[in-house]
Formats: structure tokens, C-alpha cells, sequence
């Protein structure tokens, strides 16, 4: 038999804290499609302009010469994004310490980012019918186009007076889900809006989270004085109306997104802060805490790796369901009419299917079901790492693996050391 | 009175029976004990008893009779709304936990005469209001016309045990099962309870179910024993011929594992050549605030004014009640609550004064095991991680390889197999839980161990091999204890000299051979004269 067969737990050694509760994850079914549903949802995000554009991705015009037409419309986000991609790829293929690789992964992104930025400047003004135009007048040898041949801006002018149209109305052009008021392909400005949806829960929720935890922490950990004033500073915060907020920075800063996400994470940390707060108030009590303070212990590894674990599963619930609020908060700005100006968001769409005198039951059901995927993945997500956190549930997830002979290979069989 | 014919229980998730073939009987106006670790199955008995199992038991098979004014009855069969009159009526029970078992909205008049409105309908509310003001002066609870219109809160948990007494005893019933009535309590005060309910049972004619796990109480006050082990009754017989002379191996371990009987400890080579810790004057008070600007109104004084020193290789115990500051005096040794006053000093260096920063390189001298196993280690790190992070942080091993092996040899140390590193806490007993503890102790190689009631959360038999194992440790190690604990028989086991606390103050401090023999606090000698003895009644 080999080393490893015989020692089944070796390997656990060597894991950290953070690669075993991934691998509990993992285990689970219902996180299994959450997170496939985050990834493909991520990925689609990213290809976004590969997989909906008006623009042809390749084509060879009359004189054989071959372009890309669509890369002159590129955008710096599209293109720090194709970049981040590329390098993601890049590094998990290369050998390496995970954390070292993630990190250099980081900052190489944002490099590419500030690059990105100063040098990509797409023309401001875009035709959308233009290859479409030339196709039809036989300009073309081939075209070879996106998936989805309709950019989400593209209102299709040339097709003159389109609006409304349910899904495969019209039989000369195929709009899987349908068309929107201003006659633009509703598949395709959901593909180009799941960017703001995924980039609002995380960005907005990840700025929430790290305020709440690290104040909350502080609050619970040192409570007295700390606690106090840490308190009224939640109540402070509590008290401002984030609408209103995003009402009176729409009015003096224009409408952005980045500015929309950090506003959302700069009000809603308060009630992650009160969850940390209170298990850390519980915890600090804990005779293992105690223990952890007088085996000299150092107080980032006290607050983190001793409290912070047993009092994150009620903070990762409130977190998943703070994703799904963000992304309902951008919906609710858009439906006011406060939303991006023409970019394409999911709430922006749900808000159209009830506008005009009909239900257009295609505006509501796709972006609608979509928003109710995500929350939902989210969700699945949250209560497997609730789950993976607690060892107790972890070894009762471990040895209903077992059951299954195909699933238990590794190091999830029983057995001694010696 | 009561007779137990092969009763069974069995729980929906373990194949194997929790209470076994039980057989047992009580005569009239006799005091019966159920003895047994935990585990034993002892509780569910009663409780079956009583018909109370719910939650995923099946239906307990066997019989149970009741002897009483109306002839016998079998308890198992009867119908549900039979067997309610016989709850609180026929049998009263009393539980463990004082403190959760009142409910805390309703005064204890209300509490008492509901019984009686429900197994007495009869009865007035005049005859009521008088049946409880005679039973709660049957359980002597002081001002009891006072104390009938009072709420729960309000009593100490020695009164509110005296309550629940009342409560199951107001209808006069012919069996009072007591489960553990006296464990959650201090020991003066479960020697007022004990007799207590020795005396009603013999003016009242009743017989009683006691369920224990101490010996002691079981060799002050019951007439016939029986010892239960993972369900099944081993041996039973009258009480001091069976706990002299035990027929099975079982008793005979257990009461072989009492304090009292063990082996004594070899004495410590080179003990006492070093002063460790000086302790002066020590002082913990806790400002009591109120209102909105949180004046202060008042002091608790947790610690007041104690002194004393512990020298290399001796075993200090800290002895007394729940709440008389033992416990304070453990945490601001180590500075883990802040002294208020007087002066700590370890090998000279004064603990109480020095900045938080060089205290925690000190820190890896004094170490602390904590009372309850199941909360004092991290369950979401394993083994391996709770032993070598602190070794890491004070620069014990060059690597992590070295780490793992002082964390494998003080394993050995206290007697845990290699493997227990790749394991979590929560996959181990409370012994070997607390054992784990003492090993995160000794990995950072202290000098000063502080154990606050390592063994009062354990088992006899568990708790004889964790002092067997600290027995050792001090002679290989050299180490000084600081033993924090409520148990006589521990402390004169264990300790080389105790200190005796009552309200945060010093009682008395000496040798603990001599304090036992001659106290000579007042407190001291009520103390030492509450604690039943197995050796005081045989």
C-alpha cells in the first residue's frame, strides 16, 4: 500500500484552514450548482462582447482582406477583462503557492486596468447597422458573427419602426427572448447587464463585509468604550437613507456605477458590524478565547482565526442575502429612473415589462428569473459555507460522501495514523 | 411502593438499548439511589418512569408498577390523560437545574398552586393559598408569606431547589424521584437539601428515587444502592454493605477511583527550592453601573485583598462556593481580567505592572486549563493547529516539522494516541477533551499551571486518570498548580497546601493536611463539615 492510501489524513495536514472549508463547499450538491451558476453567469459577464455584438466578429470583404470589426468597439473594461481572464487561466496552470499566485494574479489585473484606461478609447459614436447594411448590399465574401447578432444598444433603426416584440414574433430575425421598448434584443442586454449585477453584489457586499467585520470585531472584542462609540456610529449610519444618498451624489456626481456600488457598501455595513459584534461578544467570554489570550497569542490571530470562524455563519447568511439585496438596490434605482443612463440592468428591464399598456410577460419572466437565479445561488452558496465552517456538520457531510464508493476516493476515508 | 421489571429503552438512532433489562424496586419510605456516570443511562430511567421521553425514543418495553392508596397500577400502559393525574399527584420530580426549572414569569405561590388546582380540584382557594404557605415552611424557605409573592429571580439557587421541593411535594405524592437535585449546588447547601429531603421522607412516608453520580451524597442518605453502567444495573443492594464491599468489578472501580482511595502521589523531587509566584494583597473589583451615564453605584468586590507565594513543583489549591471569587482570583493571575489592586510577581518580575507587549512573551510560563472541556478548546481548529500555534508565536521548534513532534511527545505526555493531531475537539470525550487542554498547556513548557475545576466536569474514573496524568506531569516537570476547585477530596488528594475563599476574601491559608484536621476559620469547619464522605459513613 502506498504512503498515501495508509495515512489518509497526511494530507490534511498540509491544508490550510481556507482550502479545506473550499473543499467542504464542494461537496455539497446545492453549492456545486450555485457556484456553477455564479461561474457561468461570471463568464458570460466577462465574453460578454463575443456573445453579443452588432459588430461582426470576423469578416472578409469583397477584396479578401480580413478585420475584426468588433475590437475597435472594445471598451477598457472589455479589454481588462479579456486580460484578467487570459491571466486567470495563465495561473492556475502554473505551478505555485495558491495565495502567492492570487495575489500576483491581483495586482497584474489592476496594472492591466490602469492601462487599460489610458490607452482603449472606443469611438463614441457607434452605427450598429453598418455591417448590416454592407452584408445585405453583398460588400462581404464571409461574416462570421457573435452568437447573438445584436449589440445591447442597438436599437435596430434599420429595421425602421420595431418596439415591443415577443419572443421569435418576427420570422426574418430570431430575438430568442424578444425585443424591448426601444426595439434592442432582450437576450442580449442581459448578457451585457449580468456585469453590473455580479459587480454590484460583490463589490458593494465585499465593502459592507470588510467595514462590518473589522469594526463589528473591534466593537465585541474590546466592547467598553470602544463598543460605545463604535455603537453610535452604527446608528449614525443606520439612520441615512441610502436612497436618498444616491439621490443627492447622482445630483452632484453624475451617474456612476462604481460610485453606486460604494455607496451601497458604505451604508449597509451596520448590520454585518452588529452581527460580528454580538457572536464576538459571546466568543470573547469563551474559555478557548481566554485560552488563546493567555498562551500569548497575537491579537490579529485571536480576532481571526480564533473568534472570527466560529462567528462567521450568521454574518456569511446575512452576506449572501446582502448580495441579493445589492443587486435588488440597483434594480429599485433603475426602476426610479436613477439608474445608468441606456446601460442595460435587469431591475431597468423588469421596470419596462410593466411601462407600457400590456404585460409583456418576456420583460419580466427573463430578467426577472434571472435576478431570482443569482439571489438563489447566492443563497445556496452562503448555507454551504455556513455548513462547512462547523465541523460537526462537515463530518456528517464527509461521511455521507463515504456512502457513495465513487465519491469517497481521497482523503475522506476513515481510518488510523499508525 | 415502585417496581421496575425489565424495562427498555431504545433510541431511534442507536441499535443498542440506552437502559437495558432494568430491574429494581423501592419499599415504602425508602430512600433508593440510581448511581452512575454519565452516560448511564440513570436519567432516562426516570424519566421513563414518569412517561416523559419524547424526542425520537421509542416506546420504553417492560413494566413499571406503583403501589399507593389506590392499589397498583402499571404506568407504561396506562392512557396519557391517566397518567397525567399521576404526574405530580402520585410521583413528584425534582430536576438538576434550579435555575431554568421555574418559570420565570409567574410567582412562586402561582407556580405551587397550580399543581394543586390541577391534582386537587376540590380544594378552595383559601385551602389552596394555605396548602402552600405549609409546604413551603415544610422546605423551611425563609419568610415564606413573603416569599409566596415573589419571583424566581429573586431566590438564590439553594431557595429555588427548596421550591421545586415544595412544588413536588404539595400534593402529597407516594414517590419523589430526585434527579441530581443537589449537583448544581454548593456543597453547605446540598447538605441543608439532602437533609432536607431525608427528613421529609420520614415524616411524610414517602419513598424517593434518587439519581446521582456522587458517592458521597449516595453514603449520607440512601437506604439501598443501585449501579447502573451503560444501561444496565450491575449490582445493587443495601447502601453501606455494597459501597464497603463491592461484589462487581465496576463499583469496585468506581469507588476505587474516588479521591479518597486512590494511591498517593509520590512526593516531588527538588519541590519547593524556587518562589515562582508571589501573590500580594490582589484585588478585583467590578464597578456596578447604572442609568444612562453609567454612574457608578457600587463595587463587587470578586477579590479582596489575598496574598500568598507558590513555589516550584507545589500544588496550591484555591478553595470555596460558587461566587466566592476563585475563579477571579485564577483569570487575574494571568491578567486575563485586570487586578485592581496589589501585586503579582512571577520570579520577581511584577505581572500586574507590565505593559501588555512583554507580558505576552511571559504568558508561556503561566498557563491556564479551563472547567469545561467542551467550550475551553477552538472547534474549528485541530489538534495539531491548537498545540503548535502557540508554540510558533513564543519560538518554541525551529519549524513546524519539530513543533509537530513536542506536540507529539506531550500527546504521549497525557496519555492520547499520535493521531489525535489530524482530529477536531469536538470528535473526542470531555476527558479526553480536557486532557488536550492540559497538553496546549504544556507545550509552551510553563512553569505555573492554573487549573480553575479541571475535573469537575468529568466523570470519577475520568477524573482519576486527569489527576493520575497531572500527578505526573508535576514530578516529570517540576510544575507548580495552582488548583482551583470545590472538592474536598481532590484538594486533599492533590494539593500541598490550600487557601480557603469565601466573598472574595482569604478564609485561611496552610498545609492541607492541617487546615482539614484543624480549621481554624469558622467558615473553614462549616465547609469541611457539609462535604459527604464515603469514608464518613462507613
Amino acid at each position: 500500500m502506498t504512503e498515501a492510501v495508509r495515512n489518509p489524513d497526511a494530507d490534511r495536514r498540509s491544508r490550510s484552514w481556507a482550502r479545506r472549508v473550499v473543499g467542504e463547499v464542494l461537496l455539497r450538491w446545492g453549492a456545486r450548482l450555485g457556484i456553477a451558476w455564479i461561474a457561468l453567469l461570471t463568464l458570460i459577464a466577462v465574453l460578454a462582447p463575443l456573445l453579443a455584438n452588432s459588430h461582426p466578429l470576423l469578416l472578409q470583404t469583397a477584396d479578401g482582406d480580413w478585420a475584426a470589426p468588433f475590437l475597435r468597439y472594445l471598451t477598457a473594461a472589455d479589454v481588462t477583462l479579456f486580460g484578467m481572464l487570459l491571466l486567470a487561466a495563465l495561473f492556475w496552470a502554473v505551478p505555485g503557492r495558491p495565495w502567492r499566485r492570487l495575489a500576483l494574479w491581483g495586482v497584474l489585473s489592476a496594472i492591466l486596468g490602469a492601462v487599460a484606461w489610458q490607452t482603449v478609447s472606443p469611438p463614441s459614436l457607434v452605427v450598429y447597422e453598418q455591417y448590416r447594411e454592407a452584408e445585405t448590399a453583398g460588400a462581404y465574401q464571409t461574416v462570421i458573427r457573435a452568437p447573438i447578432p445584436y449589440s445591447a444598444r442597438d436599437y435596430l433603426r434599420d429595421y425602421a419602426d420595431t418596439g415591443l416584440e415577443a419572443p421569435r414574433e418576427v420570422p426574418d430575425r430570431v430575438h430568442w427572448f424578444g425585443t424591448d421598448d426601444n426595439g434592442a434584443d432582450v437576450l442580449s442586454r442581459m448578457i451585457h447587464a449580468s456585469r453590473i449585477a455580479l459587480s454590484i453584489g460583490f463589490i458593494a457586499t465585499g465593502i459592507a463585509l470588510g467595514i462590518g467585520v473589522i469594526l463589528g470585531g473591534l466593537m465585541g472584542y474590546f466592547s467598553g468604550i470602544v463598543d460605545i462609540i463604535g455603537m453610535r456610529l452604527v446608528e449614525i449610519f443606520e439612520a441615512i437613507p441610502t436612497l436618498f444618498l444616491l439621490l443627492t451624489f447622482v445630483a452632484f456626481f453624475g451617474r456612476s456605477l462604481y460610485l453606486m456600488m460604494l455607496i451601497i457598501g458604505l451604508t449597509s455595513w451596520s448590520g454585518y458590524a452588529r452581527y460580528v459584534r454580538a457572536e464576538f461578544l459571546r466568543l470573547r467570554q469563551q474559555d478557548f478565547v481566554q485560552g488563546a489570550i493567555a498562551s500569548g497569542l497575537s491579537l490579529p490571530s485571536i480576532l481571526f482565526r480564533h473568534m472570527l470562524p466560529n462567528g462567521i455563519a450568521p454574518i456569511l447568511v446575512a452576506a449572501s442575502f446582502g448580495v441579493a439585496s445589492a443587486i435588488l438596490a440597483e434594480a429599485t434605482l433603475s426602476f426610479l429612473g436613477l439608474g445608468l443612463v441606456d446601460e442595460p440592468s435587469w431591475g431597468q428591464m423588469l421596470n419596462q415589462a410593466v411601462q407600457s399598456s400590456t404585460f409583456n410577460w418576456w420583460m419580466a419572466a427573463f430578467p426577472g428569473g434571472a435576478i431570482f437565479l443569482t439571489v438563489f445561488a447566492y443563497n445556496l452558496i452562503g448555507e454551504a459555507l455556513r455548513d462547512a465552517v462547523d465541523p460537526h456538520a462537515r463530518s456528517a457531510a464527509r461521511s455521507r460522501n463515504r456512502a457513495t464508493p465513487a465519491a469517497g476516493a481521497g482523503g475522506t476515508t476513515s481510518g488510523g495514523v499508525r | 411502593m415502585l417496581e421496575v421489571k425489565n424495562l427498555q429503552i431504545r433510541h431511534g438512532d442507536s441499535a443498542a438499548p440506552l437502559v437495558e433489562d432494568a430491574s429494581f424496586s423501592i419499599r415504602g419510605g425508602e430512600l433508593f439511589a440510581l448511581v452512575g456516570e454519565s452516560g448511564s443511562g440513570k436519567s432516562i430511567t426516570a424519566l421513563a418512569i414518569m412517561r416523559l421521553l419524547d424526542g425520537g425514543f421509542e416506546r420504553p418495553s417492560g413494566e413499571v408498577w406503583l403501589a399507593g392508596r389506590e392499589g397498583r397500577q402499571e404506568l407504561l400502559g396506562l392512557p396519557d390523560a391517566v397518567m397525567q393525574s399521576v404526574r405530580g399527584d402520585r410521583i413528584g420530580m425534582i430536576f438538576q437545574e434550579p435555575m431554568t426549572s421555574l418559570n420565570p414569569v409567574l410567582t412562586i405561590g402561582e407556580q405551587i398552586e397550580e399543581v394543586l388546582r390541577l391534582h386537587r380540584p376540590q380544594m378552595d382557594a383559601a385551602a389552596r393559598a394555605a396548602r402552600t404557605l405549609e409546604v413551603l415552611r415544610e422546605v423551611q424557605l425563609p419568610n415564606p408569606e413573603q416569599r409566596r409573592d415573589e419571583y424566581p429571580h429573586k431566590l438564590s439557587g439553594g431557595q429555588r431547589q427548596r421550591v421545586m421541593i415544595a412544588m413536588a411535594l404539595v400534593a402529597e405524592p407516594d414517590l419523589l424521584i430526585a434527579d441530581e437535585p443537589t449537583t448544581a449546588l454548593d456543597v453547605t447547601i446540598q447538605a441543608e437539601i439532602l437533609k432536607l429531603i431525608d427528613r421529609l421522607r420520614e415524616r411524610n412516608g414517602m419513598s424517593v428515587l434518587l439519581i446521582t453520580h456522587d458517592f458521597g451524597v449516595v453514603a449520607s442518605v440512601a437506604d439501598r444502592v443501585a449501579v447502573m453502567r451503560k444501561g444496565r444495573i450491575v449490582e445493587q443492594g443495601a447502601c453501606h454493605p455494597l459501597l464497603r464491599d463491592p461484589q462487581d468489578a465496576y463499583t469496585r472501580k468506581l469507588i476505587e477511583a474516588l479521591p479518597e482511595n486512590l494511591p498517593p502521589l509520590p512526593p516531588v523531587p527538588g519541590a519547593g527550592r524556587e518562589a515562582l509566584l508571589e501573590v500580594a494583597g490582589l484585588k478585583v473589583h467590578f464597578p456596578v453601573l447604572k442609568g444612562l451615564l453609567r454612574r457608578q453605584v457600587d463595587v463587587v468586590r470578586a477579590v479582596d485583598d489575598v496574598s500568598f507565594a507558590l513555589d516550584n513543583g507545589e500544588v496550591l489549591a484555591v478553595v470555596g462556593e460558587s461566587g466566592c471569587g476563585k475563579t477571579t482570583l485564577g483569570r487575574a493571575i494571568l491578567r486575563l481580567v485586570e487586578p485592581t489592586g496589589g501585586e503579582i510577581r512571577y520570579r520577581g518580575e511584577s505581572l500586574s505592572a507590565m505593559p501588555r507587549k512583554p507580558l505576552r512573551r511571559l504568558r508561556r510560563h503561566l498557563q491556564v486549563v479551563f472547567q469545561d472541556p467542551a467550550s475551553s478548546l477552538n472547534p474549528r481548529l485541530n489538534v495539531l493547529t491548537l498545540l503548535t500555534e502557540p508554540m510558533g508565536v513564543h519560538g518554541i521548534g525551529a519549524d513546524q516539522d519539530e513543533r509537530i513532534a513536542i506536540a507529539g511527545q506531550v500527546l504521549e505526555q497525557v496519555a492520547l494516541p499520535e493521531d489525535t493531531l489530524w482530529r477536531y475537539p469536538h470528535e473526542f470525550s470531555g476527558g479526553q477533551r480536557q486532557r488536550i487542554a492540559i497538553a496546549r498547556a504544556l507545550v509552551l513548557d510553563p512553569d505555573v499551571i492554573i487549573c480553575d475545576e479541571v475535573t469537575s466536569a468529568l466523570d470519577v474514573s475520568v477524573q482519576a486518570e486527569v489527576l493520575q496524568i497531572l500527578g505526573r506531569l508535576r514530578v516529570e516537570r517540576q510544575l507548580a498548580m495552582i488548583f482551583i476547585t470545590h472538592d474536598m477530596g481532590v484538594v486533599e488528594y492533590f494539593s500541598d497546601r490550600m487557601l480557603v475563599m469565601h466573598d472574595g476574601r482569604m478564609e485561611e491559608i496552610g498545609a492541607t493536611a492541617e487546615v482539614l484536621a484543624s480549621p481554624k476559620a469558622e467558615y473553614t469547619r462549616h465547609l469541611l463539615d457539609a462535604v459527604p464522605r464515603v469514608s464518613r459513613y462507613l
